[in-house]
C-alpha cells in the first residue's frame, strides 16, 4: 500500500489562506489505512481550520467528501457536484490522487494535504515501513524475499557495504541492515548459496530513471494490436 | 449450556460440581496441548481439540499462569548484611503474579531482619491481594522506592550490583550482590499459547493481563472467558467466592445487547458502516476485548455483539470514521463560548462530577457533562468538533491500572495531547482541552481542575 503522512498543520493553513469555501477531499483507500488522509483525518483537519478561522474572525466554510479512491475517475465524477462551490480543494490523496483531481476538475485549484512517502506495510498500529521502491524489475527471487533496492540504504546488489554493524545500517542505528536481513532469511531457507550468483548491474531504465512510466495490458484494450 | 474448563488444576473438581449444580454442563480439557483451535464469541464459542469439537457458551481457564514462582528460588541465597534489592523494572506496572511473589518474598526477608529495598517504576494497586501485601511489607520494614530512571551496573567477577535509582528529586545509590529481578522467571509456554489462541490481552512478557483482577477477580479481557487460579487463592472460602462470582457473571453479565434488551432498553452497541470500512484491521488490533472479527465475504470488519463491551475504542481509532456507537448521547444544550464540556468516563469521572453539582451549582450552569462508556471513545476529531461549540473541553478518565477496558484512559490521554499540539500549531490556546485521570472518589481534585479551567 501507499504510505503517506499528513503535512504539518502550519503548512496546510498557510496554503489555504485567503480561501473561504474549502472542500477537503479525503481518500478511502491507502491513505485511510495509513491514517494520513482518510475521513477521520479530514474531519479533524476541518474542525481545526474552522477553530483557527473563528479565532481570527475570518469566515470559512469547510466541507469534507470522501471518494473511495481518487485514482479512478468514476469516483471523482460521482463527487463532482460537491466541488461546485469550492474556491479550493485540499486533496488528502497521495500524489496520484492530487494530480488526478486537478486533471478532472480543471477550473479548480487542487492543493496537497499530505506527503506521499513510500510503498510499505503496517508493522503495528501507527507504524509503517518501506518495502518496495517500484523499480520495475523485481529481484526478490534472488534475495530471499527482502528487497535490496528499498531496504538497503545504498541499494547494493551483491552484499552489504562496510557500514553494516550488529545487523544495523550505518545511516541510523534504528534501521536494519537490508543485507543482514537478506542473509538471515536465506540462511533460514537454507539457500545461502544464492548469494554466490553475482547480480549484474541493474538496468535502471525500468525504474524512475527511464522517465515517467506507464503500463498497458493490451488484451484489455480493443483499439491496439496485441 | 456447555462450559469448557481448560487446564489441569485442583480447582477443577469443585468447579465442575458447582457448575453442574447451577445447571451448566462442564466439559473438561485438561491437557492444553490438545487444543488446536478456538473461535466464536460469548455464548457461542467453539473449542477444537485433537479429538473433538465442542460448542460452549463460556470458557473457564484453570491452568496456573506461571509454572515457576519467579522469586522463590532467590530469596534463600542472600548472605551477610548487605541489603536485598528487588527490582521490578516495567514501563508500566509489573505483572500481578510477579508483584505478588516479589512482595511475599520481600516480607519473608524483612521479617528475618534483612534490609529490603523494593524498587519499581509504578506501584501496583489494582491487583488481587496486593493492597494487603503492600501494607504487610511496610509493617515488616520493606523500603519502597518509586523511581523515574534506573541505572544498574554489575561486576561480573564479584557479582556486585551498583544501582542508582532517581525519583526526580533525589538519587539513591545501593550496592549489593543480592539483587532480585524477575528475568529468570518462566511464564508457562502452554499458557502463552492458550492466551494467544483465545486472543486474550497480554502483557509485554506475554503473561495474561490481569489489571482488572482487583475489581473483577476472574474476568479476562474477553466476555465469556474466565480465569480461576488456585495459586493466588489462600483460603477455601476465597475459592468458593470466586467460583460463585464467575457463575453469577456467566448468568447475568450478558453482551450489552442482551442486557439492554432484557431491561427493555434499546441496545447500546457498535455499528460499522460497511460502505466506509476500509478493512484496515485497526479496530481489530485495538479492541481490548477481541470483539471485532473479519467478514471476508463482504470485505468488512464486523462487531461481535456478545463480546463487545462498548468501550468505544474502535470508534476513536477507525481512520475511515466507519464505526459509531449506536446509542445517541443526550445533549442538554449549554453550548457557549464560555461553557465547559466535560466528557466523563462512566466508571470514574461521572460520579466525581455528580458529587460537585451541588457545590458548584453556579458554575454548572455553564458546564455540560456527557458520560461516555470509556475515555477510549474520545478522539482528536470529537474533541476538536466539540471545541467549535464550547470554550473548553475536559476529558475525565480512570487512573492507570483502573481502566475497565485496559487502555481506554491511555488512548484518551494521547488524543488530548495530540489535540493540544494541533491547537498550538494553529495559534490557539492549548489549555482549551485537558485530560484528567481520577477515581470516582476524587471530586476535590476535579473541583480544582474545573476552577482552574473556568477561571
Ligand atoms: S478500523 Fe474502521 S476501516 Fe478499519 S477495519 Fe475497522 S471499521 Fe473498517
Ligand atoms: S466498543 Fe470496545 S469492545 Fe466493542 S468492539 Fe469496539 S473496541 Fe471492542
Amino acid at each position: 500500500m501507499i504510505v503517506a503522512e499528513q503535512k504539518p498543520l502550519e503548512e496546510i493553513s498557510k496554503s489555504l489562506e485567503g480561501f473561504e469555501n474549502i472542500v477537503i477531499a479525503a481518500c478511502g483507500t491507502c491513505v485511510t489505512v495509513c491514517m494520513a488522509g482518510g475521513e477521520k483525518e479530514a474531519l479533524k483537519l476541518a474542525s481545526v481550520l474552522e477553530l483557527n478561522r473563528a479565532e481570527q474572525a475570518v469566515p470559512v466554510k469547510v466541507k469534507v467528501v470522501t471518494p473511495k479512491r481518487q485514482c479512478d475517475v468514476e469516483f471523482l465524477d460521482d463527487m463532482a457536484e460537491e466541488f461546485g462551490g469550492a474556491d479550493v480543494i485540499l486533496s488528502m490523496g497521495c500524489g496520484a490522487g492530487v494530480q488526478f483531481m486537478a486533471e478532472r476538475f480543471r477550473g479548480k485549484l487542487v492543493l496537497p494535504g499530505i506527503n506521499t512517502k513510500f510503498i510499505g506495510v503496517a508493522r503495528e498500529i501507527g507504524v509503517w515501513t518501506e518495502m518496495c521502491q517500484g523499480c520495475g524489475a523485481c529481484i526478490l527471487e534472488k534475495t530471499g524475499g527482502v528487497c535490496p533496492v528499498a531496504r538497503c540504504s545504498k541499494s547494493n546488489f551483491n552484499g552489504p557495504c562496510g557500514g553494516s554493524m550488529d545487523g544495523k545500517c550505518e545511516i541510523d542505528p534504528n534501521v536494519d541492515c537490508g543485507w543482514q536481513l537478506i542473509y538471515d532469511r536465506l540462511k533460514e531457507l537454507d539457500r545461502v548459496e544464492k548469494l554466490y550468483e553475482i547480480v549484474e548491474p541493474k538496468d535502471w531504465r525500468s525504474s524512475r530513471d527511464g522517465g515517467p512510466r506507464s503500463v498497458e495490458k493490451k488484451e484489455m484494450r480493443l483499439d491496439t494490436d496485441i | 449450556m456447555n462450559v469448557a474448563i481448560l487446564g489441569k488444576s485442583q480447582v477443577n473438581d469443585l468447579l465442575e460440581k458447582k457448575l453442574s449444580e447451577e445447571g451448566f454442563t462442564p466439559c473438561r480439557v485438561e491437557c492444553l496441548e490438545d487444543i488446536t483451535g478456538f473461535s466464536g464469541e460469548r455464548l457461542d464459542y467453539i473449542v477444537r481439540t485433537t479429538g473433538q469439537t465442542v460448542k460452549v457458551g463460556h470458557v473457564i481457564v484453570t491452568e496456573e499462569p506461571v509454572c515457576e514462582k519467579p522469586f522463590s528460588n532467590h530469596y534463600r541465597v542472600t548472605v551477610g548484611n548487605e541489603p536485598v534489592v528487588f527490582i521490578l523494572d516495567y514501563p508500566s506496572e509489573s505483572p500481578a503474579h510477579y508483584t505478588v511473589d516479589a512482595l511475599e518474598n520481600a516480607i519473608k526477608l524483612a521479617r528475618r531482619r534483612k534490609q529490603v529495598f523494593y524498587l519499581s517504576r509504578f506501584m501496583r494497586t489494582a491487583g488481587y491481594q496486593t493492597e494487603n501485601l503492600y501494607k504487610e511489607a511496610r509493617n515488616a520494614g520493606v523500603t519502597f522506592i518509586k523511581y523515574l530512571s534506573l541505572e544498574i551496573a554489575c561486576d561480573t567477577e564479584t557479582g556486585l550490583y551498583r544501582i542508582m535509582a532517581d525519583d526526580g528529586y533525589d538519587a539513591l545509590k545501593l550496592e549489593s550482590t543480592a539483587v532480585i529481578k524477575p528475568e529468570s522467571s518462566t511464564a508457562s509456554e502452554k499458557m502463552d499459547r492458550i492466551a494467544r489462541l483465545l486472543r486474550l490481552k497480554c502483557n509485554e512478557d506475554s503473561s495474561v493481563n490481569d489489571d482488572r483482577s482487583f475489581l473483577f477477580p476472574t474476568l479476562t479481557s474477553r466476555n465469556g472467558i474466565y480465569f480461576i487460579h488456585s495459586s493466588t487463592i489462600t483460603a477455601e472460602t476465597e475459592l468458593q467466592d470466586r467460583i460463585a462470582f464467575t457463575i453469577s457473571e456467566m448468568k447475568e453479565r450478558t453482551g450489552h445487547g442482551l442486557a439492554d434488551a432484557a431491561a427493555g432498553k434499546e441496545a447500546k452497541g457498535i455499528e460499522i458502516d460497511a460502505g466506509k470500512c476500509a478493512f484496515c484491521y485497526t479496530c481489530f488490533r485495538a479492541c481490548p476485548h477481541s470483539a471485532m472479527a473479519p467478514d471476508y465475504e463482504n470485505s468488512v470488519m464486523k462487531n461481535l455483539g456478545n463480546g463487545c463491551q462498548t468501550c468505544g475504542i474502535c470508534v476513536s481509532v477507525c481512520p475511515a470514521d466507519a464505526v459509531k456507537m449506536k446509542a445517541e448521547k443526550p445533549v442538554d444544550g449549554v453550548k457557549a463560548p464560555n461553557a465547559l464540556k466535560i466528557l466523563c468516563c462512566e466508571n470514574s469521572g461521572k460520579a466525581a462530577a455528580q458529587m460537585l453539582k451541588h457545590e458548584l451549582a453556579g458554575l454548572f450552569e455553564r458546564i455540560e457533562t456527557v458520560p461516555v462508556s470509556c475515555g477510549g471513545e474520545i478522539s482528536v476529531e470529537t474533541i476538536t468538533a466539540d471545541l467549535k461549540h464550547y470554550g473548553k473541553v475536559l476529558v475525565l478518565t480512570c487512573m492507570d491500572d483502573a481502566c475497565k477496558h485496559f487502555e481506554g484512559n491511555k488512548r484518551a490521554a494521547r488524543f488530548v495531547e495530540k489535540t493540544k499540539a494541533l491547537l498550538a500549531a494553529s495559534g490557539l490556546d492549548e489549555k482549551r482541552v485537558e485530560c484528567m485521570k481520577l477515581s470516582h472518589a476524587m471530586p476535590m481534585a476535579l473541583r480544582d481542575q474545573i476552577l482552574e479551567m473556568m477561571g
